[in-house]
Order: structure tokens, then C-alpha cells, then sequence
């Protein structure tokens, strides 16, 4: 069990980053927050997830190495990669679009 | 016990016990090889209704300015056409296909829970009947399939279509929890001995998915359609801009359901498509690993895309590119599986056979509609081809191509499997050419008519607009698709009436399910295998000669017991034995029950249905009578001179983890309620509103006082062991306090809310508290239920399942208790 919840560990923080950013922009629109500060706090919360994505996926890496990478190392390591790329993209467009409401 | 006996007297104990009847007996089936060709027939007939409707569909649409049909009852014949397809046909065939298949793929005898199977059965049936019949008595829901508010609440729709739609789907969603229950536990569980995760069949990867994403998609809709039907019932504004509610929270929670659905239906295909192109390329499927990658990539990652179907309704630029940004992203991991079986085939020598043909079809149509989908994920042009017919085209490139061209594939890959006779294909080549034409020449053309601005869901066009032709020629194509259809199902029903006999393993495929007889015997597994790698019929190709002799596991049969073995969730060790339960008709009464409870509902008959939810609660606990064991067995032979604990006196058992993954479904629901009042708040004009909570911290006390000591006492009764007489006191006293944390939530709905009707913060508020008192209700049947399985001795220190089960109820609804009270009291201090 410990093995899948790892291999979804990374996806869970694209989940979070996702419904947080959305979130934060709804909250910040209807506060009024300006975009400023809108910008400032998105972009914490997405640099944020890409690190905790990150070290996830230098643990994997290094759990890989430590031992023969079996299926569920690879597995975990796949994923959770694939889910760093998409935190990523998904929060791109915080340094492109303006934050306005 | 083993090889003590021969194959035939095997055969036949073994299909005793397993076997169903015929005559009436057969509605007691709860076999999933019965079960799961019940579901894929009873999905056809859907199939075809919906197939019908979409006929009339393009008949009105063939000519400008039409009369053949008014618009009321067009709102009727498109509304029916998408939720049959959507409902009753996508989701029902894919769970049959789940049933039947997936026990003999994972090399075992039954699915992990028999009788739920056959409840979801009866109450799909029951439930799509109401909307049939609906729709023949000429009040179907007509206010589009996917009902927005506030067209389908009480002021725009006051008749009862709308109530069909919600109260029927409600019925046909209970279905589907308990088939993704089903399915979830049987992949973790039941698979043979040494099929770790890395060692089942990808079909199942991608079934597990699936399963996992109907339980954490379909609640949000669920929870939709209950607030809708109490808008519209009971006056609630959930909905109500005027009263402090919002038509965007209806949207958000129905594609929070819907964008997973598309998914949900299209993965289980595309798992079709990674089992049967491999067999047929005559190569192992390249990428194996980095399709399960995708898969669980494309099952997060749709989670993540709804609001693309929101992106006209006005919400920042910066949230849309978001979704946009998401909707891109899921074409990837979908690239990443296209890929795979390309180069399969490029790897391979693909045979020239009529299943690999409708692959092909696969390929070109849903390829198509994927590049469409990534067209409207940019939000300019979503902005110019929202609610035209460029998305109608789109979406049945994807739906089509994704789910039924891999359906049609797999019905001639997997039909002399079940029934055991030849495809003569002549038909079936027609029938392919007909489909595949009549789709393109319908649906391609329709991207330019939704280019040159057809509207969705308009019953008539005026003449000078220039859609005339473009709506003939798709009209034409759409006939040509029909006679197609009716061809495959002609050649289906020649095959199964009149086909040569066919052999076992014609494709010499590699996965278990080809192991078994064909057709398959009712226990599937003469005795089960062990498992050494994802292609044991290539490891041993007289394993099932082996398995029907009776050399794997369990190879006998004793006490009339169902038996199927349990393996830890990943590496496929024997974990425990579990003994299945017999048929019953039980699950036909309960699912009958149901049906009066939601009818009751329906006709606001609400006597009729509190008759309906006390019935259907005794059967349900009835379901449970002569289940368990009243002794300690300890460990029991299971073959191979090796033994295991019965599954009652085992630490994670199937049913316990039904309860983890039912609790997860509920939770969803319960998070999507409390994301509506935060919505709500935030987004909703009104807010906050003149009548706020005021008090109720006392009756909050009692809830959570009461629930903490139901959690409390049943841990303490599980501890008790085999002492009797401390472990009835406690869960007695459970019940007691139980009692009292439903009657502090009654207290706290009737004397301390402000009027539900008044304001959506009202509402919202007494759903939250009407939320925790159905749980607290629920405990009390637990606690009770618990004292009478322990004063009937089926309750020890090893044999503690039910008390476990209860004590997970009373967890959760301790949790969620606990935020609800948060959310009700302390919302309202931050409000003002």
C-alpha cells in the first residue's frame, strides 16, 4: 500500500497545486486583492508544490539507485515525474497571463 | 483434499455450487459470468434505444425549417439520446465487459462481492426503466443531458421530467459505486497466487483506474442531483442567484463528474485495445510500464480539465488558462498509449482479422477527436465554437471512436469466449464499412457546421443560413451508420445461434481468461493457477488442463462453500481464503425496494418512500444472515498442501476495504458539500445574508459527544476479545450514544437553523447537518447490528470483521462531523 500511495504521491501535489491555485484566484478575485499580491501568493503556492514535487522525485531517484528498480520503483518514478511536468505546465500560466479578475 | 478427485466429479461438485438454476431461479443469479452478460445485453438494448433517438434526431435536423417533430418533445429526444448513451450504455457496457472478464483474467473464481453485482444489476435495470417509460409517457427529461440550472429547476421546469432525470440517474449511480467498489477489490484482492501488480493483465491497470475514478467522480453528481431535487421538491436555493445561490455551482458539480466520465468510458477501452492488438500483432505490448504511467496520468489529470466546458461563463482569464493549460496536458499521457500500440504494430505482424480492422477504425476516429479536443482546450477558439455543433462533432469522435469502435473490436476478440462458437465475419466486414462511413460522412462534416455557427440543441434552422446541406448529408450518413449496427448485432446473434463450434484460445492468446472453458464454466477456475509472469498460457501451455484437473489451488470442493483465495495487494502472496456467498434473490427484492423508495421520491409519495428505505435497510442487513462463521476455524487446506485463515478471521478482508473505498465515495460527496458552501460564499451574489446560525454550540457538544463515543466504545468492544459479556455492554452503550448524537442533529436542524427556504446559506447549512445525521443513524444500525452478530456468536477475538467495519463508520462520521460543525458554526463568525 505504502509502495502505491507513493506512486501517486506526485499526482496528489499536481491535484493540490491545481485546486489551490484555482482557488486562490477565485478567493483573491472575490477579495479583491489585486494583481499584485494575486501574482505574488500564486506564485508561492505553485513554486511551492514544484518543490515538494521535486523532492519526491529525487527520492524516488535515489531509492531507485540504492537497489535493483523493480516495477514499483519504476512505476513511482514514472508518475511522479510525469506529475512534476504537469505541475509545471499547469502552473505556467501564472508567469504568463495576467491575474486579473 | 487435493487430487483425490477426478476431473469430472470436480467439474460437476464445482458447478453445483456454482451454478444457477434454470426457470425463476435464474433471477437469482449472482454468478458474474451471468451477471456481467446480463449488464453487456441489457446495455445493447439501451444502445439501441439511444441509436433510435439519434435517428429522429437527424431525421428533424435533415431539413431546414422542419416540423416532423415540435420542440418540446425534441427536448426530450436529444436530452434522452445523451443520457442513455452516457448512462445507460457507455458506463452499464463497460461494467458487464469488468464482470465477466476480470475474474478470469486475474485468475480467479468470482468478483469480491457476488451479490452487489447483482443489486447494481437490477437497479441499473429498474432505474433506466423509469426513464424509458418516462419517455414514452412524453415526460423524459428535456432540459439537455447534462440539465443546467436554471432551465431544470422548479420555475423553468416545473412538470417532472427534470425529477426523472435526477431521481432515475441517482438510482443508476448506485450501480456503478457498487460496480467500482467491485472492481477495485477484486484487483487489489482476489488475483491468483503470484500475480503481483506487475503481473496482471494491463486490462486491469486500466480497470483499476477506472474504478477508482468512478469513485471519486460520480459523488460530486450524485450530490448534485440530490440538492436539484430538493431545490426543486422542497424550495431549497442552492441554485437561486436570487437567494443567495448560483446556476455555476450546478455546472461545477456536474463536470466535476462529467470531464472524469468521458474518461471513465474511454479507458476501459483503450484497456480493450492493449489486450486484444498485442495477440493480433502476434508481439507483446511495447511500454508496457509507461502505459500504466499513462493511465494513472490520465486518470489524475482528468480531474483537472472541467472547467473547460465552462470557459463562456465568465471566469478569470488566468483560471481558464489553467484549464486550458490542463486540457493540453491529458493528450499526452493518451499520445503516450497511441504510441505504444503503433510501434506493437510496427514490431509485430498484425493478422488481418476483423477485430484488428475495427482497431484501425479506433485509430483514425478517436486520433481525430483528439486533435479536436486540443483545438477547443484554447480558449479563443473554445470562445467561438462553444455550444455549436463543432463540439457535438467532437465529442462523438472521441465517445465513438474511444469507446465503441474498441467495443466492437472486442465483442468479435472476446465472443467465442462467451459463446464458445466461431464469428463467420462476412457480416461483420459490412457491418465495419457501413459504421466507419456512415460516421465520417456524418460527424465529419458536422465540424463545419458548427464552424459556420449551428447552435447545439435547436430543433430547427431557418433556410438562408447555409447548414442545409452539411445537416442532409450528415442525415444520410447517419442511416448509413445505423444499417451498420443493426448488421454487427444480425452477425452477433447468427454467431451465437448458428456458429461452428469454436476451440479454446482461438487468437493463442496469453492471459487467463483463456484458460477456462469455452463457453466458461459457472466457476470459471476448476482450481486457480499460480502465476509467474503478465503471460502465463506462454509459460505453460497446458495449464488448463492442469487447472481443470484440479493440481492449482483449491482444487476440490467441501461444505457447498464458494471459495476463492486473497493475495496481498501488491506482491500477490496468499493472504486468505474467502468464502463467497450462495445466490439469493435478495439482491432482486433489495433493488426492488430501492425502486419504491426512489419512485416514492419521484411522485413525492414520501410515506411511500420511508416504506421503501425501512424495507430496503432489513434486506440489506437480511444480506448478512448465515454469512461468517460462529467458531474459530483457524487456518483451513487450500491445496498444494498449504493452508489459510477463512477471511472472517483475517485482518483486511474484501469487505473491509468495501467499506475503505465506500467511505472514499462518501467523502467526495461530503467534500463536494462543504466545497458548495464555500463556493457559494465566495462566488454567490447575496452573501451573506441577513439570517445567520445563531447559537447551537450546545447541540453541537451533543453530536460530537455522542459520535466520539460510538468511535470509542466499538474500538473498546473489539478489544473486549472473546469476552462477551463487556464487548455487548460496550456496543450497546455505542447504540445508546449513537441515538443520542441523531437526536442532538435533529435538534440542531429544527430549532437552531435559520428557514432552509429563505437563503442558500441556509440550505447549504442544513444539508451539512442533515449530512451528519443520516451518518449518526447509519452508526446506530452498526452499533446494533453489531450486538445482535455478537449475541449470535458470530463475533470473537479472531472473528471481529463486522465490529472493524462498524468502527470505520463511526471514524468517518466522527471526521466529518467534526469540519461540518467547524463549517456551520465558525463560517458564519468569519461572514459578518
Amino acid at each position: 500500500m505504502t509502495s502505491g500511495l507513493r506512486a501517486i504521491a506526485g499526482f496528489l501535489i499536481w491535484a493540490s497545486a491545481l485546486s489551490l491555485l484555482y482557488g486562490t484566484l477565485s478567493l483573491a478575485c472575490a477579495w479583491g486583492l489585486g494583481p499584485a499580491v494575486t501574482l505574488a501568493v500564486l506564485l508561492i503556492l505553485w513554486l511551492a508544490h514544484l518543490a515538494l514535487g521535486g523532492a519526491i522525485l529525487i527520492g524516488d531517484v535515489r531509492f531507485a539507485r540504492g537497489q535493483d528498480a523493480g516495477f514499483g520503483q519504476r512505476l513511482s518514478l514514472g508518475a511522479n515525474a510525469a506529475a512534476l511536468g504537469a505541475t509545471l505546465f499547469t502552473g505556467l500560466p501564472i508567469v504568463i497571463a495576467s491575474p486579473t479578475c | 483434499m487435493s487430487g483425490e478427485i477426478s476431473p469430472i466429479r470436480l467439474h460437476k461438485e464445482l458447478s453445483r455450487i456454482w451454478g444457477t438454476p434454470p426457470g425463476w431461479a435464474r433471477l437469482s443469479a449472482v454468478n458474474h459470468t451471468v451477471v456481467g452478460r446480463r449488464f453487456m445485453l441489457a446495455a445493447f438494448i439501451f444502445f439501441a434505444i439511444g441509436g433510435l433517438l439519434a435517428m429522429i434526431i437527424r431525421v428533424q435536423l435533415a431539413t431546414p425549417e422542419s416540423t416532423f417533430i415540435g420542440p418540446e418533445i425534441y427536448g426530450q429526444i436529444f436530452t434522452m439520446h445523451g443520457t442513455v448513451m452516457m448512462f445507460l450504455f457507455a458506463i452499464p457496457m463497460f461494467e458487464g465487459m469488468a464482470l465477466y472478464l476480470l475474474p478470469k483474467m486475474l485468475g480467479s473464481r468470482d468478483l469480491a462481492f457476488p451479490r452487489l453485482s447483482a443489486y447494481g444489476f437490477w437497479c441499473y435495470v429498474f432505474g433506466g426503466s423509469i426513464l424509458i417509460l418516462a419517455l414514452l409517457a412524453g415526460v423524459a427529461p428535456d432540459a439537455g443531458w447534462f440539465m443546467y440550472t436554471p432551465l431544470s429547476s422548479g420555475r423553468y421546469s416545473p412538470g417532472i421530467n427534470a425529477d426523472v432525470w435526477l431521481i432515475g440517474i441517482t438510482f443508476v449511480e448506485i450501480s456503478a459505486i457498487g460496480a467500482a467498489i467491485e472492481i477495485v477489490v477484486t484487483i487489489l484482492k482476489l488475483r491468483a497466487p503470484g500475480m503481483s501488480l506487475a503481473r496482471m493483465p494491463i486490462m486491469a491497470w486500466y480497470l483499476l483506474v477506472t474504478a477508482l475514478m468512478m469513485l471519486v467522480g460520480f459523488p460530486p453528481l450524485i450530490l448534485g442531483s440530490i440538492l436539484l431535487e430538493v431545490e426543486r421538491a422542497f424550495d431549497w436555493p442552492f441554485f437561486d442567484p436570487t437567494r443567495g445561490g448560483d446556476a455555476l455551482l450546478w455546472q461545477h458539480l456536474f463536470w466535476l463528474f462529467g470531464h472524469p466520465e468521458v474518461y471513465i468510458i474511454f479507458l476501459p477501452a483503450a484497456g480493450a485495445v492493449s489486450m486484444i492488438l498485442p495477440v493480433l500483432a502476434r508481439h507483446p505490448l511495447i511500454g508496457h510500464n509507461w502505459i500504466v504511467v499513462s493511465v494513472i496520468g490520465v486518470g489524475f489529470l482528468s480531474f483537472g480539465l472541467w472547467v473547460h466546458h465552462m470557459f463562456t461563463v465568465g471566469i478569470p482569464h488566468l483560471g481558464q488558462a489553467f484549464f486550458s493549460a490542463a486540457s493540453m496536458l491529458v493528450a499526452i499521457p493518451t499520445g503516450v498509449q497511441i504510441f505504444a500500440w503503433l510501434g506493437t504494430l510496427m514490431a509485430g505482424r498484425p493478422q488481418r482479422v476483423l477485430p484488428m480492422l475495427f482497431l484501425f477504425g479506433f485509430f483514425f476516429v478517436f486520433v481525430l477527436g483528439g486533435l479536436t479536443g486540443v483545438m477547443l482546450a484554447v480558449v479563443p477558439f473554445n470562445w467561438q465554437a462553444h455550444d455549436t455543433h463543432f463540439v457535438v462533432a467532437h465529442l462523438h469522435y472521441v465517445l465513438v471512436g474511444g469507446f465503441i469502435f474498441p467495443m466492437l473490436a472486442a465483442a468479435y476478440y472476446w465472443l467465442p469466449h462467451l459463446t464458445g462458437r466461431e464469428t463467420s465475419y462476412h457480416l461483420g466486414y459490412v457491418s465495419f464499412w457501413l459504421i466507419f462511413i456512415g460516421f465520417n460522412v456524418t460527424f465529419f462534416l458536422m465540424h463545419l457546421t458548427g464552424l459556420r455557427g449551428m447552435p447545439r440543441r435547436i430543433e430547427a434552422y431557418p433556410a438562408e443560413l447555409g447548414w442545409e446541406t452539411l445537416n442532409l448529408i450528415s442525415s444520410v450518413g447517419g442511416f448509413l451508420m445505423a444499417i451498420g449496427f443493426a448488421l454487427f448485432a444480425t452477425d452477433v446473434t447468427l454467431q451465437m445461434l448458428y456458429g461452428r463450434r469454436a476451440r479454446r484460445n482461438p487468437w493463442r492468446a496469453e492471459t487467463l481468461e483463456w484458460a477456462t472453458p469455452v463457453p466458461p464454466t459457472s466457476y470459471a477456475f476448476a482450481s486457480l493457477p499460480v502465476v509467474g509472469s503478465r503471460r502465463p498460457l506462454e509459460d505453460d501451455p497446458d495449464l488448463p488442463r492442469k487447472l481443470a484437473a484440479g493440481e492449482g489451488y483449491l482444487g476440490f470442493a467441501r461444505n457447498n462453500w464458494m471459495e476463492v483465495l486473497s493475495v496481498s495487494t501488491g506482491g500477490g502472496d496468499i493472504d486468505h481464503l474467502v468464502m463467497l456467498p450462495r445466490r439469493t434473490f435478495l439482491p432482486l427484492w433489495t433493488a426492488l425496494a430501492t425502486g419504491v423508495f426512489f419512485l416514492g421520491l419521484l411522485f413525492k409519495l414520501y410515506w411511500l418512500s420511508g416504506i421503501g428505505l425501512i424495507v430496503t435497510v432489513g434486506l440489506l442487513l437480511r444480506w448478512t444472515k448465515g454469512m461468517g462463521l460462529q467458531r474459530d476455524h483457524g487456518p483451513l487446506e487450500i491445496g498444494r498442501g498449504e493452508s489459510a485463515l477463512a477471511h472472517y478471521e483475517a485482518d483486511y478482508p474484501p469487505s473491509r476495504w468495501a467499506m475503505i473505498f465506500a467511505l472514499l465515495a462518501d467523502g467526495i460527496l461530503f467534500g463536494s458539500l462543504a466545497f458548495a458552501l464555500l463556493f457559494l460564499w465566495v462566488v454567490a451574489p447575496a452573501w451573506p445574508p441577513a439570517d445567520l446560525i445563531s447559537g447551537g454550540w450546545l447541540q453541537a457538544f451533543a453530536l460530537m459527544a455522542g459520535l466520539g463515543a460510538s468511535a470509542m466504545l466499538t474500538r473498546r468492544a473489539i478489544r473486549s476479545g472473546d469476552d462477551a459479556t463487556p464487548r455487548e455492554r460496550s456496543l450497546l452503550l455505542a447504540a445508546a450514544t449513537g441515538l443520542m448524537a441523531v437526536a442532538a442533529a435533529a435538534l440542531f436542524f429544527m430549532s437552531v437553523l435559520p428557514d432552509p427556504t429563505r437563503h442558500a446559506y441556509a440550505a447549504v447549512t442544513a444539508a451539512l447537518v442533515v449530512y451528519c445525521l443520516v451518518h449518526a443513524a447509519v452508526g446506530v444500525i452498526f452499533s446494533a447490528y453489531g450486538l445482535y452478530r455478537s449475541k449470535t456468536g458470530y463475533v470473537s477475538a479472531a472473528r471481529r470483521l463486522d465490529l472493524v467495519i462498524a468502527q470505520h463508520w463511526h471514524d468517518y462520521t466522527f471526521a466529518t462531523a467534526l469540519i461540518a460543525m467547524v463549517l456551520v458554526l465558525v463560517v458564519p463568525m468569519v461572514m459578518t
